[in-house]
């Protein structure tokens, strides 16, 4: 039997066992402690869809629960609402609050991520004291008792609690075979590459943590009614937030199973100790105890039981050889509009930082179907060019107007959907995805459907298996980047970003350390691109490389553009020359310097 | 008028004490960029500390406060080499929630150590006040707050004029310029660290006679903190001084026209309406360095 | 006094220097060219220990320092004047200077002594020592570099493109200030992207293209090379090219 069906079977059976055991047992006890398990495993998978497949930590997540049991609560006391519509309610409820949290740091980072949610909690807490007469405030509010007989004990909260459970996993599992989630491990690896590739990356973070929320929300909900009465302080609790994260950390951030397993050992140790301590200390231990391994848990097992454990059953398999080039066949890309006029304007491009003018009112044409070399010396300004291109930096003057669009402001996404693309000296692939994956990452336009798309459909897998074994590297298809070696890791890199048809290519030093034979299959892909009417732009020292291949390069001297034309031309240049030997400056010194003895 | 006036008052002088238990936060989020959850822990241990000192041997939590740093940089130099130290080796973004962690087994040795009950040092000032016409100064508050400013002075006075000051300013602009001189970050994270853990035992200090406390107020301090370095931009210690106030300004003033209890979520709200807008800090002049492009 | 035996390096999984060698006399001077990309910046980042070679060795007269720290190699008398990004902006031209002494900083007397004499050679030290460095100009900027360089009296300095971002006019103050190194004994490294600047002060130079060297001799020699203007525009009858 496959690996797959095994665990598939013992799944099931764990699932089966589950279902069971209210039927065969009456030990309230366990079942308690299933319910609770149950809970923090759902709010553990959740928080793994923003935490463990984006990478965005959120220490807040006993807000959703609070925020859903409240609004459950109010809504069955106040409204006298079925508990269904009730947990439903308390769910849209934290899908709205998690996309409003989102929309504030979408211009921030991960570690304001955490801050703000860990904000988010603290005020979410403190308005439901402040509102007490909706909420009851430090007295509590008291849902309506269970009103089924007694031979039911806890089935109305364990079946359902279990259903969610399954639920959440499901949506997880789906997630991570989804674009979504190829999207989201993207991020997690290299948001700003991932935003050059055309991916709406914020788009990305709000559905994940929606999603987390969400669960959260509709856990609180039957967490509530199985409670019965809400407490601010025990419900907006931050140890309950500590617990979903150190469930997830502990069983494995970012694997599927992982915060299921760290909540089936998490939940039963904290039940544990809160019936084993007794005493005004209890609380205080349990603390010392939890807070202690999560302290352990982030310095001795940061990947979780889960990865540490596969990656002890597997070691490592020997790398493939590195193939021998062979002979590279043609793969013609499915568009090629012909496009008049230039591909890329730019009119008084500058940009300063500080004092320094590291671009000074550079002119730039790029025709389609063309290779345009960029030259100079170091300090040049080159690297800040094309940064001004793709959009890392903004300049602070001038215009940029690529495809007919004026984008010298816009997004790096708008400049990806506008058909740029875009390589780097050190190639950034992403280490999450195989490298069939990097390669059909790239996303030309915003599609919110294509987002329920399996990771890799049949279609692209065809084109980019064609694509891959067009350079002789289709055996690593299924294989981590971190098996290519360099030069390998670059043509990946070329064929991720011309996945989606751009209509102009920067090449940051492509040749930079590559053989010889590599660079001469370099230069073939990069003519098949002018032949099909791609305008290409590369920075490159080796002029011989260039010589043979641009039909034009403009060289920069001190942020500026000093000469243009063939290379030829401009290595006849007096400026260029000067630029490059160093001014004729008449100096007092003929003689070289003796040392002294 | 005069209402407003008290309300002012009031608030500056808050304010700076606020300011004063953020130093800490400040230091090792400007130079090292690590966002130190325990801070909250830190205030209240040192607050246990200074209160300890005055119920049992009868010295001044003024006072008490330069003794209580020595334990407390102790604690950072361990805390810094032992956990920060690796974790930021093997998954930096993890700091923070290992930071995380030592808040909350912080806060349990000290319920274990103390008790849950609510502490307040009560020094003869605690509770007396300056007249200045139709408005009260309270002293203590004005005693923390000028606590506050001689903490920040020095400071800011050892940043500008000593080796490790200088040291540190070059290795928070220019690490790599910082190493080609024989800084090494090692040391300097250690350092910081043990000066950032030290000045709390001032904020602690302040805290213990000010308000009352309770192993878990860490939750509310680590709030208040964040906020403040938040607001102030980079870390900056004079910045953080001025959004401290900025904070106990707000606060102040909303507790006195809106309610009390709304003047609890101000930290909160104002860390939100930052980030939402101007993420940079409202006292930094450059754009943070994570914000998107 | 510096010798440098197959040095490899590179960064993340790029190897920059391919087998390097290179020798320079103790008190001379010599500079390294080349094109972009070649690595002449890589052979000072390995000999002030801020990147670690892969393999080679680096000696410094007579002690291997191949792959020690920064710090270990600046008590050896090595003392590096980066590229860029070597001031404090928010220090003063003073505070900068003195920085330079950091790992002797308890030799108060010692150092108020280096730095009076420093003034003599770096005038700005006297005329500016409370400015901020980041008012500076990039000349002014430079100076500021070099006396700092050294507080420690380094018996060997690497200079990293020293006239990068600088106007035709300071090189003369440039080319002045290395010369009384020179004249204090100090043994040179220097890479220059200004190649007749760099062949007009050095005594030896070394041509590196692509990571190795491709040429080796006396400045005089190399400024005289028929097709110097080649080994920037490539040719690949030049060993070394690709």
């Amino acid at each position: 039997m496959t690996q797959t069906k095994i665990r598939r079977m013992l799944i099931a059976a764990a699932l089966a066992a589950l279902a069971i055991f209210p039927l065969v047992s009456n030990d309230l006890y366990y079942q308690t402690l299933l319910i609770l398990t149950f809970l923090l495993a759902i709010g553990a998978t959740g928080w793994n869809i923003m935490g463990g497949y984006a990478g965005y930590i959120s220490l807040g997540n006993s807000a959703f629960i609070g925020l859903g049991a409240y609004t459950t609560g109010i809504l069955a006391a106040k409204a006298n609402v079925s508990p269904f519509l009730g947990c439903l309610a308390g769910g849209l409820v934290c899908a709205v609050t998690a996309a409003v949290l989102s929309l504030i740091t979408r211009r921030t980072r991960g570690m304001y991520f955490i801050i703000v949610t860990f904000a988010a909690l603290q005020l979410l807490g403190i308005v439901a004291t402040i509102w007490s007469g909706l909420t009851g405030g430090s007295q509590g509010l008291a849902l309506p008792l269970p009103t089924w007989s007694l031979t039911y004990q806890n089935w109305p909260f364990y079946y359902p609690l279990l259903a969610l459970l399954v639920l959440a996993v499901a949506v997880s599992a789906w997630v991570r075979r989804s674009k979504l989630g190829l999207g989201l491990f993207a991020i997690k690896d290299d948001e700003d590459k991932a935003a050059g590739l055309g991916l709406a990356t914020g788009a990305y973070k709000l559905i994940a943590f929606v999603l987390g929320g969400t669960f959260l929300g509709v856990a609180g909900g039957i967490y509530a009614y199985y409670v019965t009465f809400l407490n601010v302080s025990a419900v907006f609790d931050i140890v309950t937030s500590m617990l979903i994260v150190l469930a997830a950390l502990l069983g494995g951030r970012g694997t599927l199973w992982g915060p299921v397993l760290g909540a089936f050992l998490i939940e039963p140790l904290a039940n544990l100790t809160s019936t084993s301590l007794g005493g005004a200390d209890a609380g205080a231990i349990r603390l010392l105890l939890f807070g202690g391994l999560l302290g352990l848990v982030v310095l001795f097992l940061p990947r979780g039981l889960l990865p540490t454990v596969s990656a002890w059953k597997n070691q490592k398999q020997d790398d493939p050889e590195r193939t021998r080039l062979t002979p590279a066949g043609h793969v013609s890309p499915e568009r090629r509009k012909a496009s008049d006029g230039t591909v890329l304007t730019v009119r008084a491009l500058s940009r300063s930082f500080g004092g320094l003018r590291a671009v000074d009112t550079v002119d730039l044409d790029l025709p389609p179907a063309s290779v345009t070399g960029l030259l100079g010396p170091n300090g040049s300004g080159k690297t800040t060019l094309f940064n001004l291109i793709d959009g890392t930096v903004r300049p602070s003057s001038g215009q940029l107007t690529l495809a007919g669009r004026r984008l010298e402001r816009a997004s790096r996404q708008a400049r990806a959907h506008a058909g740029l693309a875009r390589t780097y000296q050190l190639p950034r692939l992403f280490p999450s995805l195989t490298v069939l994956e990097n390669v059909v990452l790239a996303e030309r336009r915003l599609s919110l459907a294509r987002l329920f798309l399996p990771r890799v459909t049949a279609a692209e897998r065809a084109r980019a298996v064609a694509v891959l074994a067009d350079l002789g590297l289709a055996r690593y298809a299924d294989a981590s980047p971190a098996a290519l070696s360099y030069g390998q890791r670059k043509l990946i890199e070329l064929a991720q970003v011309l996945w989606p048809d751009p209509a102009l290519v920067l090449l940051d030093e492509p040749a930079a350390g590559i053989s010889p034979a590599l660079s001469q299959r370099l230069a073939g892909i990069i003519r098949r691109l002018r032949a099909d009417g791609v305008g290409v732009l590369l920075v490159e020292h080796d002029v011989a490389f260039l010589a043979s291949l641009s039909d034009q390069v403009y060289v920069m001297a001190n942020g500026k553009i000093i000469a243009s034309g063939t290379v030829a031309e401009v290595s006849a240049d007096q400026a260029v020359i000067d630029a490059y030997l160093g001014d004729q400056v008449a100096l007092a010194v003929a003689s070289p310097v003796e040392p002294a003895r | 008028m005069s209402e407003l006036l008290q309300a002012v008052i009031f608030g500056v002088l808050t304010g700076g004490v606020y300011a004063l238990m953020a130093t800490g936060l400040t230091l090792t989020f400007g130079v090292m960029k690590i966002v130190n959850l325990a801070q909250g822990a830190f205030l209240i241990l040192s607050a246990y500390l200074c209160w300890t000192l005055w119920a049992q041997l009868g010295i001044d939590p003024l006072l008490g406060s330069l003794i209580v740093t020595v334990p407390l940089a102790a604690l950072g130099i361990l805390i810094y080499r032992f956990i920060v130290e690796r974790v930021q080796r093997v998954d930096h973004r993890l700091t923070i929630v290992v930071t995380f962690a030592v808040a909350l087994v912080a806060e349990a040795v000290i319920a274990l150590v103390w008790g849950p009950n609510p502490a307040a040092a009560t020094p003869p000032y605690f509770n007396e006040a300056f007249q200045l016409g139709s408005v009260s100064v309270p002293r203590a508050q004005l005693y923390a707050f000028l606590l506050a400013v001689a903490v920040t002075a020095v400071l800011q006075l050892g940043l500008k004029r000593t080796w490790l000051g200088h040291a540190i300013t070059a290795a928070a602009e220019n690490p790599e310029g910082a190493r080609l001189i024989g800084v090494e970050p090692k040391k300097i994270g250690t350092w910081i660290f043990a000066i950032a853990t030290a000045t709390t035992a001032f904020g602690g200090a302040a805290l213990s006679f000010l308000y009352q406390f309770t192993p878990d107020s860490q939750d509310t301090w680590i709030g208040l903190t964040l906020s403040v370095v938040i607001l102030g931009g980079l870390g900056s210690v004079t910045g953080a001084f001025a959004a401290g106030v900025l904070l106990g300004l707000a606060e102040s003033v909303t507790s006195a026209y809106i309610s009390v209890r709304w003047a609890e979520a101000v930290p909160a709200l104002l860390i939100l309406l930052v980030l939402l807008i101007r993420p940079q800090g409202l006292f930094t002049l450059a754009a943070r360095q994570d914000a998107a492009a | 006094m510096i010798e440098i035996k197959g040095l490899v390096a590179g960064y993340g999984g790029l190897d920059i220097l391919r087998g390097v060698d290179l020798t320079v006399d103790r008190g001379g001077i010599t500079c390294i060219v080349g094109p972009n990309g070649a690595g002449k910046s890589t052979v000072l980042k390995a000999v002030s220990g801020v990147l670690r070679p892969r393999a080679g060795t680096v000696t410094i007269d007579g002690t291997d320092l191949t792959g020690r720290d920064p710090e270990a190699i600046l008590r050896a008398g090595v003392a590096q004047v980066p590229q860029r990004n070597g001031l404090f902006t928010r220090l003063t031209v003073r505070q900068n200077v003195l920085m330079g002494a950091y790992v002797i900083r308890n030799r108060r007397k010692h150092i108020e002594t280096r730095y009076d004499a420093l003034t003599q050679t770096f005038p700005i030290l006297a005329t500016r020592p409370g400015a901020l460095a980041g008012t500076l100009s990039g000349g002014q900027r430079r100076m500021v570099e070099f006396a700092r360089a050294l507080m420690l009296e380094p018996t060997v300095v690497l200079l990293d493109e020293p006239t990068l971002g600088l106007d035709p006019a300071s090189l003369a103050i440039i080319g002045d200030s290395v010369r009384a190194m020179i004249a204090a004994g100090t043994t040179i490294l220097m890479v220059e992207q200004n190649v007749r600047f760099g062949l007009s002060i050095a005594a030896h130079a070394t041509v590196l293209t692509a990571g190795t060297v491709a040429l080796s001799g006396t400045a005089a020699e190399i400024a005289a090379h028929p097709r110097l203007m080649d080994l920037f525009f490539g040719d690949a009858s030049h060993a070394g090219t690709r």
